[in-house]
Parts: structure tokens; C-alpha cells; sequence
């Protein structure tokens, strides 16, 4: 009687087996989703629509200065207005200038951000006052907070310190920081002073003085007749335009032209600045004198480099092909860098193209 | 051997150890959440067929509980099994039929979402458009390049458990090959500050080179996500492209590599939509009187958003608003109000976070409790008109 009944049941659950499996099988499955590279066509995103007019539009703001002897202006980056590289006596100092437009948050949160930098601890509000020295910004009167690390930070054996003169002029908030070994900022510390009164705020985005000073970005291409073979393509942030050549295979170079304010720290700042693209040392004064060659270019003074180094990412051979070619109150700089072959067939057709070019202040 | 496993399994017994098991892992499994985190303990605790642990500065598992998957499933073959082995096909029991029925929708319910239901979010600005949602729990590094439509892009996406896994990632999409060299799980970035950062860079091509990156401990309370950072070096037919990291707050990077011009970002996992949605304006109300010293934001009366949906598909332009309690359902989708706030940098601008949920089982917690209630309601008025019946004829 006990092993019938226990047959039938054995024989209905058998039937609902299958069911069972199933069912385990599912909950086992929810254990172990299997995770794989998906690859799908997406539409393109729309950029998002413009924020306020304080943010993204109109002039960028920039400062007006005397350059401390000594000092080399170099290239400010896309955030700052101005930048200098101050000789110190442990590698170089470094100087910015940078407005921030509509700029809301609070300056203990920014000390406190700088402190962060030289591994000093936040301060609160009631100290803050303590802190700061009164400085003169231009016409301004602005506030000074020199911070010095209480570790060496630098090469493990020095000192940092960072001095930063901060102004509110108008929505824009001005930030002039000097940064580097606690020693050399120190000595340098009353020369930053004097080039803090030196220094005049400028909001326009009209006339001629403010073409030359305009952020690149707002630059117009000159007349120039384009090599038939480059393919020009989108160019990247402070690149006025940008063409790409190619030879056999995947061989190509970018060719990249720019346009600055000022001589930006002059040819061999500059020079030196595309040797360290393709890992190649800083020249001496000396050397550049083999290294740079003149250039027949339209207003006269260009010079043309030729250098071969490596790719810094993927250690290929490199060249890079550049032109520096003074204009007026701005300089242009033309660059071809990439494959050997490449550069080296494409270099008459650059030179022509820098020559064919018609910069506003040449004609 | 069958005699002993059907008795087992058809066990009333089991049936109680099982439900005995499942109040203490509810209850060990909400207490593990304040050290674990929401997200973790749901895994490590429900999503599991065991609830492992490991010796401090060991690396193997000691499984000491238990899992959500292991009970549900054991309590789910045994009241089959033991429907199946005690049925009786009689009126009188229909039921008790009724309510097993519903409780086997209800537990095969909950595995069923378990497994096909997904939660995303879409955040926006006024006047923003969206047509995909993110799952903020999950990261993925995408490379994109240009597909064959110019208004279209190619998108290959390596989803996090892999870069987490490291060693080489290969797909026949790419030129080249991913080789991973470490992984956090929560970092932060920052811009390296000249003569300060004396360290070597974190890599040697990209925007790494340029950037300082910060190890963080993972984030564990529910409003908090990890930002995770992978470092890798990609390699070409040509060999090395560099070392590169990926992070959430870096712009996109360029790769050039195959005759193609690549975009490399870390981001949270996307789901497309088949149609768009723009947030045209967000309503935060809060009760008149209630904002105080303490509680400067006032008690909420209504968060709503209104959108503006557009599905090309369908020819379809409409507007409707989201409020608390009152989502939208569109295309297999359901929209709740999530939260609610101000652009940073625009204060005038409000921004809101709708939580997309496709959860196809979502009918089957409310036709489960219903059939059991009618079971339930069956065999009570089966007893009592039994009962009156015999008291009538006594």
C-alpha cells in the first residue's frame, strides 16, 4: 500500500520534473549574467544648449602686464589668460594669470583648495583673515596668501610654497598664482608684487588691440591656397586650423597652424617646447643657432625648424617640420608632424603653404 | 534513494526551515547594508546561493549562509513538489490549489524580474534632450568612431566586470588590443600642479599624463556612485599607443589607430531609446511655512517635470507631466520623478533625475496576491457554507 502510493507519487513528480529543471535552471541563470563588450550605432549627441552668458559666450577676459626681466611668457593653456616660467634655482617657476567669469564659490574653499596643494591643512573662516596681506592689483587693492609646505615636496628635498594674489573685479574673479620651490618664490616674491601692480584687467572684444589679443579660437583662417592632397579636419582646442597628409599605408602627418598674442616666449622657448613633443632634449642658445634656419616668408624674420625624435606614446620615428613667422603683434606657428616619409615628401608643399598664407598684418 | 529525495522535498518541514532561513537572511541582510552599502548587500546577501566569507588577508570563501537564490528556489520546488504529491483533484480542496498557484506566481514573479527587470536613470536640464538612460550602478569604457551615416556613431562598449577582471580585452571591432595594468574602483582626479606633483604621471599618452589620480574608498551609501579609473595601454598593429587612463570627469580622448580617429571615455552603462525625451520645465514646491533655520529647503509638496516626448516612429510629439505618484509608462518603460535640483553653474536652471524602469513581470506581485486572495476567500466560503449546511440539517 505504502510503496504504491510512494510509486505515484514518484511517477507524477517525474512528470513534473522537466518544470522543476526548468525552473532551477532559470534561478541559476539570474546568478550569472554573462557579461560581454556590446557594440551598437548610436545618433550623434546635440551639444547642449548654451548656458548663460557668463559662462560661454562672449570675450574671454585677459590682463594687460609689464613682463618682469627674467621672465619667459610661454603658452597660457585653455583656462589661463597669461603664463610665465620664472627661473628658479630648483627647475623653473610657474606664474599664471586666470579669470574666472561668475566665479560663485567661496575664497575660504579656494585657499583651502591651494593649501591642499602644498599638503597644508584646511583652515576655517576666522582664520582666513589672518592670513591674507593686502597687496595692490592694478588699481585694485587685492589680498595675498603665501603658503609654504611643512614637508620638502619637491624632489623630496625642497620646500614648495605658492603665493596667490586673488582680486574681485566686476562678475570676474582674478586669480595670479606663482608656484615653485619655497626658496625661489621667495625671492621672488617682491617682483611678483610689482608685477601685480602692473597688471590692468581689459573685458572689450573689439578694435584692432583686441584682434591681436583675442583668444584663438575668435581668429578668422587668412588666405592661404591649401596643398591638394591634405585633408583639412576639425581642429582641437586653441589649433586655428589643422590638415592631415597621407603617404603609403597608414603613414600620415598633422599639420596644425596657431596663431598667439605676443611672441609667446619667443623661438627658442618654442623650439624647445616642440623638441620635448618628440622626446628630444632642451637645446642650448648655442645649438639652436644650427638648428633654426630662416624662412622666406611674407613680413619678413620667420624661421623654419626640422627635427626628427619619436612619438612620446608609441615611440615611432617622428619628425616634426615647424615655422615660427612673426605678425606684427602676434606670431603664427605652422607645425608638420608626423611619419618620416610622409613629412619629408610634404615639406616643399608646407613651405609653399606658409608662403601662399596672407596674415592680416602682411598683406 | 527516490523514496528519501521526495520526502525531502515534499517535506512541510523543509517548507518551515525555509521560511525560518528567508526571516533571518531579510533581517541579517538589512543589517549587513549599513556596513556593506544597498547595492552590495543585495548581492552578496539575496542575488546569491551563498552568502560567503572570507578569513581577513585570505582569498578563499567560506560559504556560512544560505542565499536569496538558494531559498527561493528550494521553497519553490518544494511546494511544487509537495502540491504535486499531496493533489487531489475535489472541489473541496480548489482553494488550496487556487492559493499554491499564487504563490508559485508570486515567487516565479520575483525571479522573473530578478532576471529581465532594469532600472536606469535619465538626468537633465530644462531644455535638455535626452534619448538614452545610464545605470549609475554600472561603468563601461566606450570607444566610438564615425559609423557609415554622418549623423550616427559607432559605439564599442567594455563593460566594467571586464576591465575589473584585467588582463588583455580583444574585439574584432577594434585596431587595437586593451591590456589592462590597474583598476579603482572609486578615484577621484585632478589637474597635476606644476612643481607640487613630483611623481611620474599615471600614464604616458592622453590626458593621464596631465592629471594627478586620487584612490578612493568604495562609496557605499545609496546617494553615493563610485567614479571608477582604469588604467591600460592599447596596443596597435604597429605596437605600443601608450599607457592611458579612463576616468568619469575626463573629457573625451582622441586615439588614432587603424586609419580611424577613435573617442575614449569612461562612463556610466547607456541604454538607448527609440524615441527622445527634452525636459522643458521642472516644478518644486515645498509646503507654505515649512522652511526653517533647520531645514532651509522646506518640507516637499511636488516635484513634477514636464517633457516633452518625441518618437519618430511613431510620428508622435506630445508633452506630459511626471509627478510623485504618478508616473509615466511609454514603450515598455515605466518613468518615476527621482530627484530634483539646480544647475550648478546656472542656479536659474533647474535640472531633474527620472528613474526608467522596464520591468516586464510587473504585473505578476499584484495577479499573485490577487489569486491567493481568491483562493483564500474560495476555501473560506467552501468551509462556511459547508458549516451553515450542517448546522441547517442538525
Amino acid at each position: 500500500m505504502y510503496l504504491r502510493q510512494l510509486s505515484r507519487h514518484a511517477a507524477s513528480i517525474s512528470r513534473w520534473a522537466p518544470a522543476i529543471v526548468v525552473l532551477a535552471l532559470l534561478s541559476a541563470l539570474a546568478g550569472c549574467k554573462k557579461e560581454e563588450i556590446r557594440v551598437y550605432v548610436a545618433p550623434k549627441e546635440k551639444p547642449a544648449p548654451t548656458r548663460t552668458a557668463a559662462h560661454d559666450s562672449g570675450p574671454r577676459p585677459h590682463a594687460h602686464y609689464t613682463v618682469p626681466g627674467g621672465w619667459t611668457e610661454v603658452e597660457p593653456g585653455a583656462m589661463r589668460s597669461a603664463r610665465f616660467s620664472v627661473p628658479g634655482s630648483v627647475g623653473n617657476l610657474d606664474v599664471s594669470i586666470l579669470p574666472l567669469p561668475g566665479v560663485t564659490a567661496g575664497q575660504l574653499d579656494i585657499v583651502n583648495l591651494w593649501r591642499e596643494q602644498v599638503r597644508l591643512e584646511a583652515v576655517s573662516e576666522s582664520d582666513l583673515g589672518g592670513l591674507a596681506e593686502k597687496v595692490r592689483i592694478g588699481e585694485k587693492e587685492g589680498e595675498l596668501f603665501d603658503m609654504v609646505s611643512n614637508d620638502p615636496m619637491i624632489e623630496d628635498k625642497h620646500k614648495a610654497r605658492i603665493l596667490v594674489a586673488m582680486v574681485k573685479d566686476g562678475d570676474t574673479s582674478w586669480f595670479i598664482k606663482m608656484t615653485g620651490e619655497d626658496e625661489s618664490v621667495r625671492q621672488q616674491k617682491p617682483v611678483f608684487t610689482d608685477f601685480l601692480r602692473s597688471i590692468s584687467f581689459d573685458y572689450s572684444a573689439h578694435g584692432t588691440e583686441v584682434a591681436k589679443t583675442a583668444a584663438p579660437g575668435a581668429e578668422v583662417k587668412p588666405a592661404w591656397a591649401v596643398p591638394k592632397n591634405w585633408k583639412e579636419v576639425e581642429p582641437t582646442q586653441m589649433v586655428l586650423a589643422k590638415f592631415i597628409a597621407s603617404g603609403q599605408g597608414d603613414a600620415k602627418a598633422e599639420i596644425t597652424v596657431s596663431v598667439f598674442p605676443g611672441d609667446v616666449g619667443g623661438v627658442h622657448a618654442n623650439v624647445n617646447r616642440w623638441r620635448g613633443q618628440i622626446g628630444l632634449p632642451a637645446a642650448s642658445d648655442s645649438e639652436m643657432k644650427s638648428i633654426i634656419q630662416p624662412l622666406d616668408a611674407p613680413g619678413g624674420g620667420a624661421i623654419l625648424v626640422d627635427m626628427s625624435g619619436e612619438n612620446l606614446g608609441t615611440k615611432a620615428r617622428t619628425r616634426l617640420i615647424g615655422a615660427i613667422v612673426p605678425d606684427g603683434g602676434r606670431t603664427w606657428f605652422y607645425k608638420m608632424m608626423g611619419a618620416d616619409a610622409v613629412a619629408e615628401a610634404e615639406k616643399p608643399a608646407l613651405i609653399r603653404f606658409i608662403q601662399s598664407a596672407k596674415h592680416s598684418n602682411n598683406g | 534513494m527516490v523514496k528519501s529525495i521526495v520526502k525531502v522535498f515534499t517535506s512541510l518541514r523543509l517548507t518551515v526551515v525555509c521560511l525560518s532561513l528567508g526571516i533571518l537572511l531579510v533581517f541579517f541582510g538589512t543589517l549587513a547594508q549599513v556596513n556593506e552599502g544597498l547595492y552590495n548587500a543585495q548581492d552578496r546577501w539575496f542575488r546569491s546561493f551563498f552568502v560567503y566569507w572570507s578569513p581577513p588577508g585570505s582569498n578563499f570563501r567560506i560559504p556560512m549562509f544560505p542565499g536569496g537564490y538558494l531559498i527561493g528556489t528550494v521553497l519553490l520546488i518544494n511546494l511544487i513538489a509537495a502540491h504535486i504529491a499531496r493533489f487531489q483533484l475535489t472541489w473541496k480542496k480548489l482553494g488550496i490549489h487556487i492559493t499554491h498557484a499564487g504563490i508559485i506566481l508570486l515567487l516565479a514573479g520575483q525571479l522573473a524580474t530578478d532576471i529581465l527587470s532594469k532600472e536606469t536613470q535619465m538626468s537633465f536640464a530644462e531644455g535638455e534632450t535626452k534619448n538614452f538612460s545610464v545605470d549609475p550602478q554600472s561603468t563601461e569604457l566606450v570607444l566610438i568612431t564615425d559609423s557609415a551615416t554622418p549623423d550616427q556613431e559607432k559605439v564599442v562598449a567594455i563593460p566594467e566586470g571586464m576591465l575589473v577582471r584585467g588582463g588583455e580585452i580583444r574585439h574584432p571591432e577594434l585596431p587595437f588590443t586593451v591590456n589592462m595594468k590597474a583598476w579603482h574602483i572609486n578615484a577621484d582626479v585632478r589637474q597635476r600642479a606644476p612643481m607640487v606633483d613630483t611623481n611620474p604621471p599615471p600614464t604616458t599618452a592622453g590626458h593621464g599624463r596631465n592629471i594627478t589620480l586620487i584612490p578612493l574608498t568604495e562609496a557605499k551609501k545609496m546617494n553615493e556612485y563610485n567614479v571608477p579609473a582604469a588604467i591600460f595601454e592599447l596596443t596597435g598593429a604597429d605596437g605600443s599607443l601608450g599607457t592611458w587612463l579612463a576616468h568619469g570627469k575626463l573629457r573625451d580622448q582622441e586615439i588614432i589607430a587603424g586609419g580611424k580617429t577613435w573617442r575614449m571615455t569612461m562612463r556610466f552603462e547607456r541604454v538607448y531609446h527609440p524615441f527622445s525625451v527634452e525636459l522643458l520645465k521642472t516644478t518644486h514646491e515645498v509646503y507654505r511655512g515649512t522652511d526653517s533655520a533647520s531645514n532651509p529647503g522646506g518640507i516637499p509638496k511636488n516635484f513634477q517635470s514636464r517633457v516633452k516626448i518625441e518618437n519618430p516612429r511613431r510620428r508622435e510629439s506630445r508633452e506630459v507631466d511626471i509627478y510623485m505618484n504618478n508616473p509615466l509608462r511609454y514603450e515598455g518603460l515605466t518613468f518615476f520623478q527621482h530627484q530634483m535640483g539646480r544647475d550648478e553653474l546656472d542656479q536659474a536652471r533647474g535640472t531633474s533625475t527620472l528613474q526608467v524602469v522596464r520591468n516586464p513581470s510587473w504585473v505578476a506581485p499584484y495577479a499573485g496576491c490577487a489569486v491567493v486572495g481568491g483562493g483564500m476567500v474560495i476555501q473560506f466560503m467552501m468551509h462556511l457554507v459547508g458549516f451553515i449546511g450542517k448546522r441547517r440539517a442538525s
